[in-house]
């Protein structure tokens, strides 16, 4: 059986299918044959320590500079912007998918009504394709900003005034950006009804949090409607049918004065770097992960849907199959099982997601199964908050939020030094000009290789080790997802003397 | 400080501006130079973006800028300099601060003072290990010559450290500015003087290593005289010349990299050492099978040559063990001396493979006589011998002195194999291209690269070489001074000569490169049996230098005649040649200088210096001249010396006598002879020929007998 499972994984491996289909396919069969679930695992392994006999883990595939034009190819640096309490921000990202399934964006709020110094981040974790974290990055800000916005200028919105796919916020662009300009026009519809729901239902006593929440539940809820037929046409569109079958998890930091509040859904992480000695440094957690390791979410699951506590998390997944505990999209696990039927019935069902026949999940009693609700941390920023990172579950998987705070305190100390030493104009002697001098030597001397803070990262969760980089990032793209997942990681600079001065 | 003294760059630049004008010259100032002209190799003219100059001969001394300048021609002429940021601070006024005050220069430190409108400025040159800071890498950007770099106090750290520790004064003393001028630096230190091998009447100075100010006026004056007489007033300077390069040389790489050491000026320079960067780009076939013998290379024009090869660890003494004391520096006993010592003993009594790869070769040939007629007027020895002979010869100057000294060997009829220094290279091709016939009917070409050279040196050499190839090797069938084409092992096309360049018995074979390393295996299979030794370039030094032998380069130059070096009988009067009227002037008029050989009698191999060239010769209390090298002759067991003694008249100035008179002056039993070595003057004897002992096996015999030979 396991030779002849494991050609079969081998097989279903060069179709990029995720990890979650693969434990799912050894699921099925091995209940056939009536095999323990840790079994599961140990033939997984099994599978990828034979798939890696075709490598050679004795000599690098890749030089260096190869090495690092891959690491850096979709590295980002905003530039100074020294804009309130943001200085700058770096991001970047690695793909272990084909295509990635994450994305990271970050906007600027234009129009919130004289408020300024306003930034929205977001690192989006997509599954089962790309699509839904795709367009998490393109709408999900403009819904938080038009929630944000005053009636005045809700009203602007519903007249036409104001674009709101548009005028609500400053992207700042990655060099491979890109978004769907045939659908803007149905989400600018969406954002206008929004508009008008907001209007007609006025709530001044809203939250932060209140608002997050209501962003979310409400692109989450526009994009399982999109896939449905509407009221009077019986069509489905087909392209929005399979977008909301994809998934993705969210984190969406909003910097506002000195205050950051984290809104967060599913297994991405945001973490505050907290200076409290002269080089040491302890991380905050601005967001908790909603998988099965976070008891309050297995209870929360669990008391939604009373005796299926057998079913509803199996092997730490819920239905035993998605790994993440909340998510956008998923329809599979929020739609009632007739619709999916119907759609099944109407389409061929590998047309429409990866997951064909068996697009309803095993034990789908009580849906809905899974919420984009956010959970929302607020932070009040203090002075010795120096940086903010988010990143996807792929980074947290090979680094401590703790050594990735770490890496990024020891990163700037060795940054500050890269600029120029000039005299300063006081009555400076030599003397102490060497002095100076001497110590910038010693940093030199360890100078990173990366000057931007998020591939620092990146290369040390993956090396620093040029052989250990170069075997991972040269995995056969069937079985790489085996090894890492998708990264992406973002990190946020604060001005620590806007934040003293604004304290005091 | 008498005789010190400091002058400004603008000062003096605007002093040869004054006093070339009073001489009629005229000076157009922000002119750009687009090409240097030429017909036939030679220069032509200048064309500017202000209109052409039609000139005779052209001076590249365009500093940092001469390397592009030098790709202004064609034929390119390469001119090997690269800039690096260069550093000095000011510092303000320094109360009760001696405006004359010294020059000082701290080797230690790296770093020089001197005082500065009432505060110091200094600067320095970065050592070695820390590096220069190389730029313009890609060219100079346009309208900078009179622009700076900015400040870059990081590189400047080192230099500071040292500037602090000498002068203590000023590490309260408060900065005025970082001043960051670019020069430009050579990969050996040295300057870059003298006519251009690519363009006729094309002259180079520059790569001055930053010492261009206090040098502008002799190097004017040295390249005028090369201009106007042909051969400058000077001494030697091949250490300058630009012929020194060869095309590696100007590798920008190359450069960037070698700069780098390079530009440590006032880091100490032991006998003997090495740059340790641009290294192992020439390298011999068999230089990796060397490396695995212990070889220790040392670089000439590029070439990789084993110097000394690491004992075996079951050689008996201790001292041998200690491979890092081998390769430290020192004016002293040097570590690889008792390596050489094993390796001159091997020589002595069985046979050494000594690798001669970096020797140039150059091959001359013609359809009829004409390149016996062209050898015949460029040599002073007579070529016009049978097939297979070794003529040793020099090449001499008008004036008499040797332009090079080699061998060649008549191959085939009108096919001639001529063999060079390795420093020769470049030298000795436009040294014959530039005499050649203008018809073309002489051709020369550069063979070095095609022929590797191995030298089997010793007693067994005969028998063993005799063990691979079918070719009698006996003495009355395979004479000395003899060229023979054998084959070896498998190996077929050696061109073989029954010399060694160092006095021993032996043979030099010159191998086309691709069967060199089954030619080196074949030697050293066989050589087993006769205890055969691998041997270093160090163990040739001290055979010849024991014998007497004078090298092109080190002991003989362009200002030293056949008649000086005791060579006459390499010159052959009966026919016309370049030099030959200056050499007989000397016959009949005399000369006023002879080389000689000095064996110091009481010197003690643990002296803390040891001669290593130029040191003063003393006669009688008076300075007479100047060693040229030295080494310690291991038969004589005495250290030796050779060098030129100068025959002073009473006024104590040299003057021109007859042979014999110089022979009388300088065996005069009553002359007493001294050298002197950092300051301890050694009582030496002086001898005007090879000692016979130095022909004698080492002087305790554990010489076996040689086999028999059939």
């Amino acid at each position: 059986m396991v030779s002849w499972l494991k050609s079969y994984m081998y097989s279903m491996n060069r179709f990029y299918l995720s990890k979650n289909v693969i434990s799912k396919i050894i699921a099925r069969n091995s209940s056939v044959v009536g095999l323990e679930s840790t079994s599961h695992c140990q033939n997984l392994d099994l599978t990828v320590t034979n798939c890696r006999h075709l490598t050679s883990d004795l000599y690098p595939k890749l030089s260096r500079q190869q090495v690092s034009w891959y690491l850096r190819y979709h590295e980002y640096y905003s530039g100074e912007i020294n804009d309130g309490v943001l200085k700058s921000f770096t991001t970047n990202k690695l793909a272990s998918n084909n295509p990635i399934e994450d994305r990271a964006a970050e906007v600027r709020l234009v129009h919130s009504d004289g408020r300024k110094n306003e930034y929205l981040f977001g690192v989006f974790d997509g599954h089962g394709g790309c699509a839904c974290a795709q367009i998490l990055s393109e709408r999900l800000f403009s819904y938080v900003a038009l929630m944000l916005s005053s009636n005045d200028l809700l009203r602007k919105i519903q007249l036409e005034k104001i674009d709101p796919c548009r005028d609500l916020i400053y992207r700042f662009t990655h060099k491979d950006y890109y978004h769907s300009q045939d659908m803007e026009h149905l989400y600018r519809v969406a954002l206008q009804r929004l508009a008008r729901d907001l209007l007609s239902a006025p709530n001044d006593d809203s939250t932060v949090e209140d608002i997050f929440k209501a962003a979310f539940l409400r692109l989450d809820h526009d994009i399982l409607a999109d896939a449905l037929p509407k009221e009077g046409h019986g069509d489905i569109n087909i392209e929005n049918l399979s977008l909301a079958l994809t998934g993705s998890c969210a984190n969406l930091a909003y910097i506002t004065g000195t205050d950051v509040y984290v809104a967060n859904t599913g297994d991405c992480k945001a973490v505050i770097g907290h200076q409290i000695g002269q080089d040491e440094w302890i991380p905050i957690m601005l967001s908790y992960e909603h998988d099965a390791e976070n008891e309050k979410e297995v209870t929360r699951i669990c008391s939604a849907h009373p005796g299926e506590s057998d079913t509803v998390l199996r092997n730490g997944r819920l239905l035993g199959d998605l790994a993440p505990l909340r998510a956008f999209g998923d329809a599979r696990y929020k739609w009632p099982s007739a619709v999916m039927k119907h759609a099944l019935n109407i389409f061929s069902p590998n047309g429409i997601s990866i997951y064909g026949e068996s697009l309803i999940p095993h034990n789908y009693k009580t849906p809905p199964y899974l919420t984009a609700e956010p959970e929302v941390v607020h932070h009040a920023l203090s002075a010795r908050d120096k940086f903010m990172v988010i990143g996807s579950d792929g980074l947290w998987e090979l680094l401590k939020p703790n050594q990735v705070v770490d890496l990024i305190a020891a990163h700037m100390d060795d940054r500050q030094i890269i600029s120029q030493f000039v005299v300063p104009q006081s009555g400076i002697t030599l003397k102490e000009i060497n002095d100076v001098l001497k110590v910038r030597k010693r940093i030199l001397a360890k100078k990173p290789e990366d000057e931007n803070v998020a591939t620092h990262v990146l290369r040390m969760a993956l090396g620093p080790d040029h052989t250990q980089l170069s075997q991972y990032l040269t995995i056969p793209p069937n079985i790489v997802r085996n090894y890492r997942d998708d990264i992406t990681i973002t990190v946020v600079y604060f001005d620590t003397d806007y934040i003293a001065e604004r304290n005091e | 400080m008498p005789n010190d003294g400091v002058v400004t760059a603008p000062d003096v630049v605007s002093t040869f501006a004054k006093k070339i004008k009073q001489m009629g010259g005229k000076i157009f100032e922000g002119v750009q130079v687009n090409s240097v002209l030429t017909k036939d190799d030679t220069v032509s003219g200048v064309e500017t973006n202000l209109g052409t100059i039609n000139c005779e001969y052209f001076v590249n001394c365009a500093g940092q800028w001469s390397r592009e300048l030098g790709l202004k021609s064609s034929p390119k002429v390469r001119v090997p300099v690269h800039s690096c940021e260069h550093f000095y601070i000011v510092t303000k006024p320094i109360p009760d601060m001696d405006r004359n005050m010294p020059v000082i220069r701290d080797p230690d430190g790296n770093v020089y003072f001197r005082e500065w409108n009432g505060g110091i400025m200094a600067g320095g040159f970065e050592p070695p290990h820390h590096g220069g800071k190389p730029v313009f890498h890609s060219g100079i950007p346009p309208k900078f010559e009179f622009q700076l770099l900015p400040e870059d106090w990081d590189q400047f750290q080192i230099l500071l450290d040292g500037i602090l520790n000498r002068m203590p004064l000023i590490n309260d003393a408060q900065v005025r500015q970082l001043v960051n001028g670019p020069e430009s630096f050579t990969p050996d230190q040295n300057w870059i003087l003298g006519q251009s091998a690519e363009v006729y009447n094309y002259y180079v100075a520059a790569g001055m290593h930053s010492r261009g100010i206090q040098a502008a006026g002799g190097v004017g004056r040295l390249i005028s005289e090369m201009i106007v007489d042909g051969l400058p007033q000077f001494t030697n300077l091949w250490q300058c010349d630009i012929q020194r390069f060869v095309p590696h040389h100007s590798n920008r790489k190359f450069l960037r990299d070698r700069v780098k050491e390079t530009i440590a000026l006032y880091d100490l320079k032991y006998a003997n050492s090495q740059f340790s960067s641009g290294r192992n780009l020439r390298t011999s076939p068999i230089h990796t099978q060397l490396k695995v013998y212990g070889a220790n290379f040392g670089e000439t024009n590029a070439y990789e040559r084993a110097m000394w090869f690491t004992p075996k660890h079951e050689e008996d003494v201790d001292e041998y063990l200690d491979e890092s004391a081998m390769l430290k520096g020192t004016f002293g006993k040097p570590g690889w001396f008792n390596a050489v010592k094993l390796e001159y003993q091997a020589c002595k009594e069985r046979v050494c493979i000594v690798d001669m790869s970096s020797f140039t070769k150059i091959e001359i040939k013609s359809k009829g006589s004409e390149a016996l007629d062209f050898l015949q007027y460029m040599c002073s020895n007579d070529i016009n011998h049978g097939i297979g002979t070794v003529i040793h010869t020099g090449m001499l100057n008008s004036h008499g002195g040797y332009e090079n000294d080699c061998s060649i060997v008549p191959l085939r009829d009108n096919t001639f194999f001529l063999i060079a220094p390795t420093q020769q290279q470049t030298r000795c091709m436009f040294w014959l291209q530039k005499h050649l016939p203008k018809d073309g009917s002489v051709q020369v070409r550069d063979v070095t690269s095609m022929y590797s050279g191995i030298n089997l040196i010793g007693p067994h050499a005969q028998q063993l070489l005799s063990d691979v190839t079918e070719t009698s090797t006996l003495t009355h069938k395979f004479k000395p001074m003899t060229c023979q084409v054998i084959d070896v092992g498998y190996a077929s096309n050696i061109i073989t000569m029954r010399l060694t360049h160092c006095g021993e018995d032996g043979f030099v074979m010159y191998i086309p490169s691709e069967y060199a390393l089954h030619v080196y295996e074949m030697l050293m299979n066989a050589g087993k049996d006769y205890g055969i030794r691998n041997a270093g370039y160090l163990v040739i030094r001290h055979l010849r230098i024991e014998k007497m032998f004078a090298y092109w380069g080190i002991d003989m130059d362009p200002y030293t005649t056949p008649v000086e070096t005791g060579r006459e009988f390499r010159v052959v009067l009966e026919k016309d040649f370049i030099g030959k009227e200056a050499l007989l002037r000397q016959k009949k008029d005399g000369i006023s200088k002879k080389f000689v050989q000095f064996q110091l009698e009481s010197f003690n191999l643990d002296a803390p210096v040891w001669p290593s060239g130029k040191e003063p010769i003393y006669r009688n209390g008076k300075l007479c001249g100047m060693t040229t090298s030295a080494a310690y002759g291991f038969t004589l067991g005495q250290f030796v010396c050779l060098g030129y003694l100068h025959h002073l008249n009473e006024q104590g100035t040299p003057e021109i006598v007859v042979t014999k008179k110089i022979h009388d002056y300088i065996k005069d039993p009553k002359a007493k002879y001294e050298i002197d070595v950092a300051g301890t003057l050694y009582p030496v004897s002086v001898g005007l020929y090879t000692p016979r002992m130095a022909y004698k096996a080492h002087d305790k015999p554990t010489f076996l007998p040689m086999p028999e030979t059939t």
